[in-house]
Formats: structure tokens, sequence, C-alpha cells
């Protein structure tokens, strides 16, 4: 069983009566396996996002079905955990440490459970001692680290990001990456990476689908990244793929100005 | 501590100094019945402070935080309705625009004909001064919560109880917050009317008797309470928006 499957899926947005807009996706089938860090690749407005929310059960598919351990998913879930890619999903009057509690008290947890989890996840991010800080006294790295550590609280099964480093400066975000890769490979969870940085992709994940330009989009091409971790970013087989992904792309850009 | 003293303490006793110096110049110029001399008002204050003045204006107090505190959560709950539910917000939508427009001092009439004169008559004044801006700011506050902290709490397993008590009423706060201060200022001015008509205790009933009997220094004594009052209660209001709200709802 496959940790999560989209099935022949077709997410078309605006309602009756409404002029149809094209579908967003459209025969949109992948699976994901466990344990995978997938990574979700395409030109902006190709359907990524659509695509993480069906996952999140944030939307329904117009047709097909996205499965989660083979189940339909019906709703948003602890067992799938989301990083957003602004910082509008932090709550402003909490401080880093009760955002990152907040899943943690939402479930009941044990007020000494709790402090031990604060501490641990905080820790793991790279976040103590900024426990008592609310985010606007955070940088944007740190606010997408306290997210990072809000979503592990939960100890979801799936993990989907939604090109959470997106918004960051390149130094940062480099950062970052390989702090995710560190915190991944400590815990191994099935991670759903939704991006449209072709390195950062191939820093990532097991495997990178690369989605054809919107709309009607669906996957067009799967690489498997066969490169340990972690990995170097001037890595001449990993440049060899970014090479192939920046051709495509570019196929994809191309055809979808042509229309 | 130096600091404090100039910064602070220095214009504040500039500022009482020259309005009592400026106060007794008047009162010199101009017949001393309608505008009497400091003295005056002070030998007032003292018979008054002496007699039930502590009475009135704990009775007015009472009577604006009642009305106040009742008036703020029936504002919140329905403000919180019409920003959740649009049934709620069709069917509640012009009724609030219709009476928000509506003085609180054109329904004394109206107040003292259903409850008579006295406290459930001012009470329910305050509410109606305080009700419709608390709705309107709390429900602009809904409008404010954005999407991705509801889907956040709802992907950490909240349930709609838990994003309703954990996203949106504290999302909303500052802006229910924001509505009751005004509605503070709102119920001040309502009392003041309310109370001299349809009361027969209070600052405001106070106020209408020392015009009767003419008593000017009484008058100038039950603005200066009221004046006093005010300020003290906002900033009452506003150590307590900063306890609740914590950072996030900050007073400007």
């Amino acid at each position: 069983m496959h940790a999560a499957e989209f099935i022949g899926v077709k997410k078309q947005f605006g309602g009756r009566g409404e002029d149809p807009s094209p579908p967003a996706l459209e025969n949109f089938e992948v699976a994901i396996r466990e344990r995978e860090f997938f990574c979700l690749l395409g030109p902006s407005g190709c359907g990524k996002t659509t695509a993480l929310t069906l996952l999140a059960g944030f939307e329904m598919p117009t047709a097909g079905q996205a499965l989660h351990r083979g189940q339909p998913v019906r709703g948003p879930s602890a067992d799938r955990g989301v990083v957003f890619q602004g910082d509008d999903s932090l709550m402003p009057w909490l401080t880093a440490r009760d955002n990152v509690l907040l899943g943690p008290r939402i479930q009941g947890l044990e007020k000494a459970e709790q402090g031990e989890i604060a501490e641990r996840l905080l820790k793991l991010v790279g976040l103590d001692g900024h426990g008592h800080k609310y985010p606007r006294e955070l940088s944007g790295g740190m606010k997408q680290r306290i997210q990072i550590a809000r979503v592990l609280a939960t100890e979801p099964d799936m993990l989907l990001m939604d090109e959470p480093f997106a918004a960051l400066d390149a130094q940062t975000r480099g950062q970052m990456q390989d702090e995710l890769t560190r915190i991944w490979s400590s815990s191994r969870r099935t991670v759903l990476f939704i991006t449209h940085d072709v390195v950062e992709a191939l820093i990532l994940g097991d495997r990178v689908g690369v989605m054809h330009a919107g709309p009607r989009s669906s996957i067009r091409e799967i690489f498997p990244i066969d490169l340990p971790r972690p990995r170097d970013r001037t890595d001449p087989e990993l440049l060899k793929i970014y090479r192939r992904i920046q051709e495509i792309l570019a196929e994809e850009v191309q055809r979808s100005r042509e229309g | 501590m130096k600091r404090i003293l100039l910064d602070r303490v220095l214009p504040y006793t500039l500022t009482v100094v020259l309005l009592l110096s400026l106060w007794e110049m008047g009162s010199r110029m101009i017949n001393p019945l309608f505008f009497p001399p400091l003295e005056t008002v002070g030998e007032s204050f003292v018979r008054m402070a002496t007699g039930d003045l502590w009475a009135q204006v704990l009775v007015s107090l009472l009577r604006i935080w009642t009305g106040f505190l009742l008036g703020s959560m029936l504002g919140v709950l329905v403000g919180i309705l019409m920003g959740g539910l649009p049934l709620a917000r069709g069917m509640l939508y012009s009724v609030v625009e219709f009476f928000r427009f509506i003085p609180p001092i054109a329904m004394i009439v109206l107040a003292v004909s259903w409850f008579g004169t006295g406290d459930v008559a001012t009470i329910f004044l305050i509410v109606f001064a305080t009700v419709f801006i608390v709705t309107i700011n709390t429900e602009d506050g809904v409008y404010h919560v954005t999407r991705n902290r509801v889907r956040a709490a709802e992907s950490l397993g909240a349930n709609t109880g838990q994003v309703f008590r954990l996203v949106i009423f504290p999302s909303t706060l500052p802006h229910a917050l924001t509505g009751m201060r005004v509605a503070m200022g709102n119920a001040f001015s309502t009392i003041i009317a309310a109370e001299m008509i349809a009361a027969d205790f209070g600052l405001g009933f106070m106020l209408q008797q020392a015009r009767v009997f003419l008593k000017t220094g009484d008058i100038f004594v039950g603005l200066v309470a009221l004046g006093l009052l005010g300020f003290a209660t906002d900033r009452i209001f506003r150590i307590l928006i900063d306890r609740c709200g914590g950072e996030y709802a900050r007073v400007a």
C-alpha cells in the first residue's frame, strides 16, 4: 500500500453558475511511497499546491480520488500535517512555544508531556532559547522553523509542505534545506514537498515529480534521485538531472505560452 | 525617576496650573452665578463629598459597567454569528445597520415608557449604546481570520469547537476590544442624558438637580467628576486589553 495516492484526479474551481475556468488538474496520478521524500515540481500556476490541498483535505477533488494509506481523504486530520508557505498560519498571540504546542493541546496531552515535546522540538529546529518570543519578533526562517516544529509535535503520519522556503532569502533557504534534510533523516516520515525551485527539489527529494504547465496539469515525468545525503549542490550527477529538468520546464513554459 | 518627573509630571502640572488660573480669571470677568470662582466650586465639592456624591458616582458607574458588559457580550456573540454564518448575516445585517443610526438618547423616551425610571431603563440604554458598535467591529474581526490559521488548526486535529476557541475567538478579540473602547465612550455620553430623564439618582440626575436649583458650583463638580471617571475608565480598559490580549492586542 502507498502512503498516498492520487487516482484520476480532476480539480475544477468555481461553482455552479459561474463561468467555469478550465480544471487546474486533470488525470493527475501519482503514488507516494512509505517513508519517501517526494518533491512535486512545476512552473508556477501548474496546480502543485492544488494537489497538496486535496491530500490535506482542505478541498475535495471534482473527480477521482486522493488516498491516504488506501483510504479516501475526507477532510483535514492530524495524520497529515501541513507546513504552509507564508507565516499567516502561525497564531500571532501565541509565543513560539505555545504555537508548537497547539497540536498537543488540541489532542489533550498532559502538561508534563507537553513540556517535554516543546523542549525537544524547539531544540530540534534550532530554536531553543527563543520559545518565549512571539512570531513578530522572529525572522522568516525562524517562523518556518516554528511551523516545522508545530507539525512534528503531533507526530503525523505524513508531512505536506507547500513551498515552505519560497519566501526566504537565498542564503536562509539553503540553510533551511540542509536543516530539513537533517530533521527528516532523523525521523524518516513520508513527505510531499511542493516547490518551483529545481535545486531545492534535487537536494531534498528521493523522487522528483515534474508537472506539465497548467491548466489541466498532470505529472509529466518522475526522476529518482539516488544520491546519498547530505547532498552537494555541485555534484555532477545532480547537475545532469538539473539540466534535464530545466529543459523540460522550459518546454512546458513555451508550450503554455503558445497555449 | 528624574526622566518621569520631567516627561510626565511636569507637563501635567503645568496644564493643571494653567487651566486653574484661566478659570480664576474667567470667574472674575463673568457673572459668578454662571461661572463660579474656584473657591465656590471647592465649597460645593466639600459639601457634596461629605454628602452623597460618592453614592451618585457609584450608581452611575455600576449602570455603565453593567450595561457595557451585557452589551459587549451580546455584541461579540452576534458579531461572531454574523461573521461566521451567512444566514445570520443575511438576517441581522439590515437590523444592525438600521438601529445603529438611532442615537441612544432618542431611545430614552421609549425606555422610560417601557421600564419606568431607574436602573433597568438606564442599563437598557447603555446596552443599546454599546451593542451595535461592538457587533460591527467583531464581525469585521471574523473576516480578518486568515484561512491558513483555520486550516493549520484543522490539520492539527482541531474540531469545529476548538477552531472557534483557539483560532477564531482570539483572532477576533482585538477587533472586538477596539469596538468596546469606542462603546465605552458612547456609554459615558449616554448615561448622563439617560439619568437626567430616566432616573432619580446618579451623576446625570445630580447635574440636572444642580441646574434646577442654580447651584453652578455643583454642576462644575459633576462635570469634573465625569471627566476624571471617563479618563480613569479608559486607562483601566487599556490595562485590561494589554493583560488579556497580550502582545497581539496591544493598544496603539
